[in-house]
């Protein structure tokens, strides 16, 4: 008998065991055998695990099943509380970009107002009120360009906004001009490019160098600068200092 | 006193989810994903997994347990917390393992006094199951026609019958289920996992 057809044989025998197929006599024998023979009993404690395996599944599924319930209620990913909540998460990445984007805008904004204090200096007067026939304005003129003189650019804008509809639009132009450098030496260069904008005759040089000082403090370099770019190429008053300041300009 | 009317005195007083847990006790069942589902999701998280992976481990680690209860004569002689945790442990140790993950150092988890003696006992219930996973995917791996006669046969029919049930003589289907037996053991013992596990 060759080892194949006695491990067939012995197997045959170990189910026939475990499933109550011998006789009283059969068995008796057969114990005898499992108690000597180590690699049978190794077998027949194998075919057991087996046999209560299988079983076993049918326990498990039924075991599953009422796991589900509980497993779907108690094992639900829990809303996050405190810090973790999306909406915090949200608004702290929104506050670190606006951190790096101001941070970004006042780099440029304090490059840029260092360089005001260099370069940039108001006209020596107004020249709303270098014309002639500011009689009646005069009362209003001598207040404007005594806070103009003095440095108050808000007290000097302030009234010079109340005198508006005195000028004809004959001098709207040197209003408009005048207005533009006050709101721009008050931190209003978003007003004062408005201002400019207003601005139809004369004025051609200051005029685009002021703009684009309002625009450099409006935060549209890219613009401030072409304007720049256009006084440095061409002979005017602001020649060289528009070429140092394109020189230092971030 | 009769030593049988001893032995239920000496039960641990946890025995009580072990039995629940047997009968399929759905009271039971809802108390330990009570008492127990928010430290093992904790435990996960910190080691590398998510809810879900909680929620398949806590299940698989019931099941392991359910799996070494039903042997006669076990008993359980820890907490049953630390019980929990520890084959809890075990299975998401194995999980890992299964991920490929580099390294595998899992953090104890805090307020469970483990005992030598639940450590052993999580240990047995671990290797019972991947025994156990073993013979599932071996007898998976068996043609239609074996699954059926091993089946049949394991039912507790008595084999004549159920060779008469399926239209077999005696000694074909006597000789077909030893075939099948011999070549589910093939496919078990021949395996790669079933040659780790004697190794451990």
């Amino acid at each position: 008998m060759d080892q194949h057809n006695f491990d067939e044989k012995k197997l045959a025998q170990l189910a026939d065991f475990l499933s109550g197929e011998m006789s009283a006599s059969e068995k008796e024998q057969f114990r005898s055998e499992l108690a000597s023979d180590k690699e049978l009993t190794e077998k027949f404690q194998l075919l057991k695990q087996f046999r209560s395996h299988h079983q076993f599944q049918e326990r498990e599924a039924k075991l599953r099943k009422a796991m589900h319930a509980p497993g779907q209620k108690y094992f639900r990913a829990r809303p996050r509380t405190g810090l973790f909540r999306r909406p915090v998460l949200i608004g702290v990445a929104a506050l670190i970009l606006l951190v790096i984007v101001f941070r970004f805008f006042f780099q440029d904004a304090n490059a840029i107002s260092s360089l005001a204090a260099e370069y940039l200096s108001p006209p020596a007067s107004l020249s709303t009120f270098r014309s002639d026939d500011a009689t009646e304005t005069e009362q209003a003129q001598r207040q404007i360009l005594e806070f103009y003189e003095a440095g108050n650019y808000q007290e000097a804008l302030a009234l010079m906004e109340k005198i508006q509809d005195r000028f004809t639009t004959e001098h709207s132009s040197e209003y408009f001009f005048d207005l533009g450098i006050l709101q721009l030496f008050a931190n209003q260069p978003t007003a004062a490019l408005g201002s400019f904008q207003q601005v139809k005759t004369g004025h051609s040089h200051d005029l685009r160098w002021y703009r684009a000082w309002a625009l450099l403090f409006a935060g549209e370099i890219d613009s401030g600068k072409a304007i720049l770019q256009e006084l440095a190429s061409n002979p005017n008053p602001f020649r060289d200092e528009a070429r140092q300041l394109l020189r230092d300009l971030p | 006193m009769r030593l049988t009317q001893i032995l239920p005195l000496l039960k641990h007083p946890d025995h009580k989810y072990i039995a629940g847990l047997l009968d399929g006790d759905a009271d039971v069942i809802e108390e330990i994903y009570a008492q127990h589902s928010q430290k093992i999701i904790g435990w996960v998280q910190k080691n590398g997994g998510n809810v879900e992976d909680a929620r398949d481990v806590f299940q698989d680690a019931l099941i392991t347990i359910v799996k070494q209860a039903e042997k006669p004569g076990w008993e359980l002689t820890c907490p049953f917390s630390a019980f929990l945790f520890l084959v809890c442990r075990g299975r998401w140790f194995n999980e890992l393992s299964r991920r490929k993950r580099q390294r595998v150092t899992l953090q104890d988890m805090a307020g469970f006094e483990i005992a030598e003696d639940a450590e052993k006992q999580a240990e047995h219930a671990l290797r019972e199951y991947q025994e156990y996973q073993l013979f599932q995917k071996a007898f998976n791996e068996l043609k239609d026609a074996c699954k059926e006669i091993l089946s049949k046969s394991w039912s507790g029919i008595p084999q004549k019958e159920l060779a008469e049930h399926l239209g077999y003589t005696y000694g074909y289907f006597r000789k077909k289920k030893t075939l099948c037996l011999a070549a589910l053991i093939e496919l078990i013992t021949g395996s790669e996992d079933f040659r780790k596990l004697k190794e451990e």
